[in-house]
């Protein structure tokens, strides 16, 4: 396929957000310094716009084999496009949170937004490159964008000094990575994923130095993916990022993390022999070492999380654990593993973003994120009640128990990874959830059971909120009684890699 | 009878009160406790329904209902259906859930959530003990949690958010490691299955991997995981730790349903999933349950008579009775496991009566502690009876309900464990001795004149003992209509376990 033909018929999400972003620079320039001090509503609706138009091309592409575009730059499939929508999809409720929230409250709306849709478009090309050179151009795009949105209250040391962290880990971790780009390069002799694995299965380089390449590349992936021992960054910069921005890290930039590691491990690292089985190529069994990062990012995650009370830092563990559970999957090597990792990141989305959002609420309320000040909510109004007992939704389904989709998306993983014969890291696992229950079952305890130290209400809920948190709580809610209808949806996202 | 709705209904007609009651103005809130006794009745009725319908030759599943598809991907279905394992279990699930909302009624914090979440964990309960298939048991398995968490948590004693957390966690390490053998089973089942009745059919097993040391091993560890996960629900010696502190905080209601269901569901899971399933295992490792069940009951029974703490007392007590179920269940003869089955019923009937009792004397006298009171019997002479009655039961006399049982168990062991069971005995006695000292210490001797003003009990606390009063009574001078219902199916699983019995140990000779 011609470049004019990748651009016209199958770029087009790429390109609607292109042209919003444009707009959205033009409306910044547009008005006076002086009024656009805040969140206009100009911005966001052009944002909406933007994201809905971009969300609708996406779906309008029906393919079930994996095209190249821009001659293999880019490869166009199920895979990618799934997680392109819902990379979307949380920008979207990203956007909806921004226009609503304390931390932002003294920002200019179009710029900001101009960063929203840059960084969504450097993931959505994350999603989707299958070239070396495009993953570490898409890479940058996003993480630049992203250093700057984490540091964006500049009034705030703490936003401050989330942005400095986030560049300087961000800095190592890709210069680690393009160093060993640059020598897989130097041993394979290309950039294009499809051809390296042509040269690592048929003519291997020398094993060592192919590992410590393997290493170098994961780190800088490992490092989006905020897994252990890569996630030092993550509990400060969450915490300091205005908390429209961390609720946006936490998913989309982890899910196309997992997407660029996943196309990455899946297209250049494996041995295809049989139709519809993998194997890890001879020269690097990279199964046992993602199996070994994701028992230690879980446990690292849960156990670090048991000591947390302020509630980004909190979520951010408790979003490494959740890597380290989608890692499992990935560990797994089949592909009812993807389909774990894909199922996992639906729900994922439902009770990550819905426990954001209900924290923003009482952030813009309260202006506390520490949990303490949680106690009692139950029993604080009408909106006190419903936030309560939404967010208990959110956090039971992140613990993983039934009747909760929580609960389905670690019986995926848990299945992927029993049957790929890896019972050891299924118990540990399976552990790990029981030590997660400690601490989300604790911040239930503070809403529901404990008794509030100052007796004031929670005002109305912005109907904005009101709705989406209602919704994401109902969805968690019925995926976790009845799946089937994600089954087939996940199920037609891997097709192309059977 | 095939393809009858009624076990849905018993099961789901709970789920009303979930869906209404939080929807009743603040105004009615007292009226959440009328719906909850109005939906407990047809639970009741359709318990006797059941009872009087089941036939008691056929050894199969009876009033089964589905399979219908649920997420067909997976092969999950919905399937209800009771055979005689689980058929008393049922009957004593609908009656617990009645008596525990009538011993609910002076309950005056957020009435609304209180009923709300009791009638959540009565579906999940009833769930549990008619669900065929494994994904939906392990739903209704861990919706008793949720429920559960709450009751303890928000209306129990003063270290209630401890003690709640407390059986959480432990019942969670229990469940996952169900989870992981669930799906163990399903992958490396022949066609992938669920539905535990195939998958009780060994063939359906063996298709995956020939019968070599790899699938022995495979085999046992899912027997393990299964064994673990069940046994912290029993609670057996070493996991029973949480049982103490959650009985001992929870409000009186949720203390008779633990210890009338939750407490029956470890040893139910045993004989429906480690015994079904895997019936050549469960023949090695009879000898290694049987002393855990003798360590239950004589370890137990220590630990009751060293406590002060009525509540705490009867807790122990349970842990001690729950060993007969585990000995009775591991010594693979009709006495023996009916025994097993019939002492469940019967624990869960006295040991509620227990614990409503005791629930009486804590809302007058505002403590528990056994060497507080004296002379009760003179104070509160219609009580006395009725705690005279219950501990008598408990201690296995003659004519009550708890005797037979026992006497079960201890027939059927002897035969093959005859020195395990002789220390058995021995529990019988220091239940004797604990509960009669325990009479002596709070119900006899000096009036203790700080009481000389409590009232006697209730008619409402009365209506709430005497469905289990009569019960106790009629099992133990003649237990015949319940071994009937217990027999037919526990006899045909003793026959799939015995030809094991002989046969080179699979186990043993992994190690």
């Amino acid at each position: 396929m011609n470049n004019i033909e990748s651009l016209k018929s199958y770029f087009s999400s790429e390109i609607v957000l292109i042209l919003g972003l444009v707009v959205l620079i033009f409306l910044s320039l547009r008005r006076g310094h002086s009024d656009h001090k805040s969140m206009s509503p100009a911005s966001s609706v052009v944002s909406v716009v933007t994201l809905f138009l971009a969300i609708t091309a996406a779906l309008s592409v029906n393919f079930t084999e994996s095209q190249p575009l821009f001659h293999g730059m880019i490869a166009l499939d199920p895979f990618g496009q799934f997680f392109k929508i819902l990379i979307m999809g949380t920008t979207l409720v990203t956007v909806v949170f921004c226009t609503c929230s304390r931390d932002l409250e003294n920002t200019p709306g179009p710029e900001f937004m101009a960063f929203l849709m840059a960084l969504c478009l450097g993931l959505n090309v994350m999603c989707v490159s299958n070239n070396m050179l495009m993953m570490y151009l898409a890479v940058e795009m996003a993480s630049l964008v992203s250093y700057i949105m984490a540091g964006y209250m500049t009034e705030n040391k703490r936003s401050e000094e989330a942005g400095l962290k986030y560049v300087l880990y961000g800095g190592l971790a890709s210069g680690v990575m393009i160093f060993g780009m640059s020598l897989l390069y130097g041993l394979t002799g290309s950039l294009d994923l499809v051809s390296i694995r042509q040269v690592v299965i048929n003519n291997p380089p020398d094993q060592l130095i192919l590992f410590l390449t393997f290493i170098m590349i994961l780190t800088g992936l490992g490092y989006k993916m905020a897994i252990a021992p890569f996630h030092m960054w993550s509990p400060d910069v969450y915490e300091g990022a205005p908390l429209p921005v961390t609720a946006f890290l936490s998913v989309a930039s982890k899910a196309a993390g997992f997407a660029l590691t996943l196309r990455f491990l899946f297209v250049a690292f494996v041995a295809t022999e049989v139709e519809g089985t993998w194997s890890a190529v001879s020269a690097i069994d990279w199964q046992m070492l993602v199996a070994v990062l994701s028992a230690v990012t879980m446990t690292v995650g849960n156990v670090l999380a048991l000591q947390q009370l302020n509630i980004k830092r909190f979520l951010a563990y408790s979003s490494i654990a959740h890597a380290g559970y989608m890692l499992m999957a990935v560990a797994a090597q089949s592909g009812g593993g993807l389909e774990g990792v894909v199922f996992y990141f639906m729900v994922y989305f439902l009770m990550n973003l819905g426990a954001f959002l209900v924290a923003g609420v009482i952030l813009n309320q309260r202006h506390t994120e520490d949990m303490r000040d949680y106690k009692g909510l139950v029993r604080q109004g009408a909106s006190g009640l419903f936030l309560a007992l939404t967010l208990s939704v959110f956090l039971f389904s992140l613990t993983g128990i039934p009747p909760f989709a929580g609960f389905i998306g670690k019986w995926y993983v848990f299945k992927a990874v029993i049957n790929a014969g890896l019972l050891w890291l299924a118990v540990i696992g399976a552990l790990n959830s029981v030590i997660s229950l400690y601490f989300y079952v604790r911040l239930i305890k503070f809403m529901l059971v404990d008794s509030a130290e100052k007796n004031d209400t929670i005002e109305r809920v912005p109907l904005r909120f009101a709705s989406l948190i209602s919704i994401f709580a109902a969805l968690t809610l019925v995926f976790g009684l009845y799946f089937a209808p994600l089954v087939k949806w996940t199920q037609a996202s891997v097709v192309m890699f059977r | 009878m095939e393809n009858v709705t009624i076990l849905t209904w018993i099961t789901f007609i709970p789920m009303l009160g979930v869906i209404l009651i939080p929807f009743l103005p603040k105004a009615w809130e007292g009226a959440s406790k009328w719906i909850a006794l109005v939906l407990t009745l047809p639970q009741l009725a359709i318990a006797w329904f059941i009872f009087s319908h089941f036939n008691t030759a056929e050894a199969g599943f009876q009033f089964v209902h589905g399979p219908f598809p649920w997420i067909s991907a997976f092969n999950i279905h919905y399937l209800v259906g009771i055979d005689s394992i689980s058929v008393s279990m049922v009957l004593l699930t609908a009656l617990i859930s009645f008596v525990s909302v009538v011993a609910s009624w002076g309950i005056n914090k957020n009435l609304k959530a209180y009923f709300a979440l009791l009638m959540l964990l009565d579906t999940g309960m009833m769930g549990t003990f008619v669900a065929l298939d494994f994904f939906l048991f392990y739903v209704f398995w861990e919706l008793m949690l949720l429920p559960m968490y709450f009751l303890i948590g928000i209306w129990g004693g003063p270290r209630r958010e401890y003690a709640a957390i407390k059986f959480f966690l432990y019942t969670l390490l229990g469940s996952v490691f169900i989870l992981i053998v669930m799906l163990a089973l399903y992958l490396f089942s022949e066609g992938n299955l669920f539905d535990i009745t195939q998958l009780a059919n060994l063939d359906n097993h063996l298709g995956r991997l020939a019968v070599t040391d790899e699938f022995n091993y495979f085999r046992f560890f899912c027997w393990l995981g299964l064994f673990v996960g069940f046994a912290i629900k029993v609670p057996m010696f070493p996991f029973h730790t949480w049982l103490p502190d959650a009985h001992v905080e929870a409000p009186t209601a949720i203390s008779v349903i633990l210890a009338g269901v939750l407490l029956k569901m470890g040893t139910y899971g045993m004989l429906r999933f480690n015994y079904m399933l895997f019936p050549d295992i469960t023949a090695d490792c009879a000898t290694v349950v049987a002393v855990f069940g003798v360590i239950n009951i004589v370890y137990g029974a220590f630990c009751a008579m060293a406590q002060t703490d009525l509540k705490k007392l009867i807790a122990y007590s349970s842990v001690s009775h729950m060993g007969f179920v585990l000995l009775g269940m591991s010594a693979f003869t009709t006495a023996g496991i009916n025994g097993a089955v019939l002492q469940m019923f019967n624990h869960g009937t006295i040991t509620a009566m227990l614990f409503i009792l005791v629930g009486v004397i804590y809302d007058r006298a505002h403590h528990r502690d056994i060497n507080g009171f004296g002379g009760l019997y003179t104070l509160m002479p219609r009580y006395g009876v009725w705690i005279a009655f219950a501990f008598f039961a408990a201690l296995g006399l003659p004519g009550l309900s708890g005797f037979i049982g026992e006497a079960l168990v201890f027939m059927g062991a002897y035969k093959t464990f005859p020195a395990l069971t002789i220390a058995a005995l021995s529990g019988v006695v220091l239940g004797a001795a604990y509960l009669l000292w325990t009479i002596q210490r709070a119900f006899l001797g000096p009036v203790n004149e700080k009481y000389r003003d409590l009232p006697d009990i209730s008619v409402r606390e009365v209506i709430s003992l005497l469905p289990l009063g009569v019960i106790v009574l009629i099992l133990g001078v003649y237990p015949m209509p319940m071994i009937r219902l217990i027999n037919a199916s526990l006899v045909s699983l003793n026959e799939i376990v015995k030809p094991f019995l002989d046969t080179a140990g699979v186990v043993a000779g992994m190690f």
